[in-house]
């Protein structure tokens, strides 16, 4: 009787920076990325008796904290023009934020940069970062691998892209 | 990128009471909401279940068991249809409900989004079971109203004629209601899981 709550509790002490992480991937309003972050759990928790070790617990947790994210995201009506920027936009946005840029500066805007990435390169883009094998991706997201091999290398140019514009315009190339 | 990847990995659910942490007393607070939760949510539907099934088992009653010797075989008739087209729609309800209640978050993502798709359109897939309801609700009602209300110089078919429009129209107007709820409530979030899709399948076929 007591097994779901002992195994919910394992899941969270292991995973919950993770899933944190794949809030902050998804939305950048501190707001909302708690909202998101408690969903995931609720889903997680409700998600518990169906789970029978197929697969990895890592690939489970990623494949409902996705799901959790795009309902969040399609239930979120004011966030849809955000969620449509395009990556033109998403360079504007950088630019004309930046003044001075240390490492973590860069770095956060970058994870600002992903926040507005269309929503199917933010899927798999977090789980990229968040080191899922091509393998595991493709099998979260329906993909094939060398889908998603040749769609992370592409997210990845569009994320170097933009990193580099915010260099040019500190000078610092 | 990996030293992105390093940076990300400082990344920690921020230390605060809105979090849920691995504290054990927020952790087992937070397992006893859920608890309630899944307890309230399952009485919910017993209750939703327990008060049609009352209500049918009072038509069944009253129109077919009923010893009342006023009662005739078309009354009978009329009531019957109203208890199977009742039957049907609580099928249909029960079904509706359930792909409400038990969303898969841990299918494949497509999986995932496509079945969110259907549940959000205008006419659901399983739809079709409304059309025995309606048709039994149709029979049962134009009987009725022909049998006891119309006025039998003007002959049935112009009775039944007569009701066919006025059922007609009452339908068609559901029918609007219902898309202008529908256009209000859930488009958006149909549109939206539609676009999604298309973005996924077009990147896909691209890549391929």
């Amino acid at each position: 009787m007591e097994a779901k709550p002992t195994a919910f509790q394992d899941i969270l002490i292991d995973n919950k920076d993770k899933i944190y992480r794949i809030c902050c991937y998804y939305l950048s309003d501190p707001e909302d990325r708690k909202d998101l972050y408690q969903e995931i759990l609720i889903n997680i928790w409700r998600s518990l008796p169906s789970f029978k070790g197929k697969s990895k617990l890592e690939t489970w947790i990623f494949r409902i904290a996705v799901n959790s994210a795009l309902g969040f995201i399609y239930k979120e009506k004011k966030r849809k023009d955000k969620n449509d920027v395009s990556k033109d936009i998403v360079d504007i946005q950088i630019e004309s934020n930046q003044s001075k840029m240390d490492e973590e500066d860069k770095y956060q805007q970058v994870l600002e940069a992903i926040n507005c990435l269309k929503t199917s390169d933010k899927v798999l883009i977090s789980m990229y970062l968040e080191n899922l094998s091509q393998k595991e991706i493709a099998e979260i997201s329906g993909f094939s691998e060398s889908n998603v091999r040749v769609k992370i290398h592409r997210i990845k140019k569009i994320l170097t892209r933009i990193v580099h514009t915010k260099e040019k315009k500190n000078g610092k190339v | 990128m990996e030293k992105f990847k390093k940076y990300l990995k400082n990344i920690k659910v921020p230390d605060s009471p809105d979090f849920v942490n691995s504290d054990e007393n927020e952790m087992n607070q937070f397992i006893q909401k859920l608890k309630i939760q899944d307890q309230k949510d399952r009485k919910n539907l017993k209750n939703f279940q327990v008060f049609f099934i009352i209500v049918l088992i009072f038509y069944f009653g009253l129109f077919i068991l009923n010893p009342d010797p006023y009662l005739t075989i078309i009354d009978r008739l009329v009531g019957s249809f109203f208890v199977i087209a009742f039957l049907l729609f609580l099928l249909f309800l029960k079904r509706h409900i359930s792909s409400y209640t038990s969303i898969k978050y841990d299918e494949m993502m497509l999986l995932f989004l496509k079945k969110a798709e259907k549940r959000y359109r205008f006419l659901l897939e399983d739809s079709y079971i409304l059309i025995p309801f309606l048709l039994l609700i149709d029979v049962g009602s134009c009987t009725a109203f022909v049998v006891n209300y119309w006025p039998a110089q003007y002959g049935f078919i112009s009775g039944i004629l007569v009701f066919q429009v006025i059922f007609a129209l009452i339908m068609s107007l559901g029918l609007i209601i219902a898309k202008r709820k529908w256009r209000r409530n859930k488009s958006e979030i149909y549109y939206s899981i539609k676009n999604l899709i298309n973005e996924f399948q077009m990147d896909n076929n691209t890549v391929s």
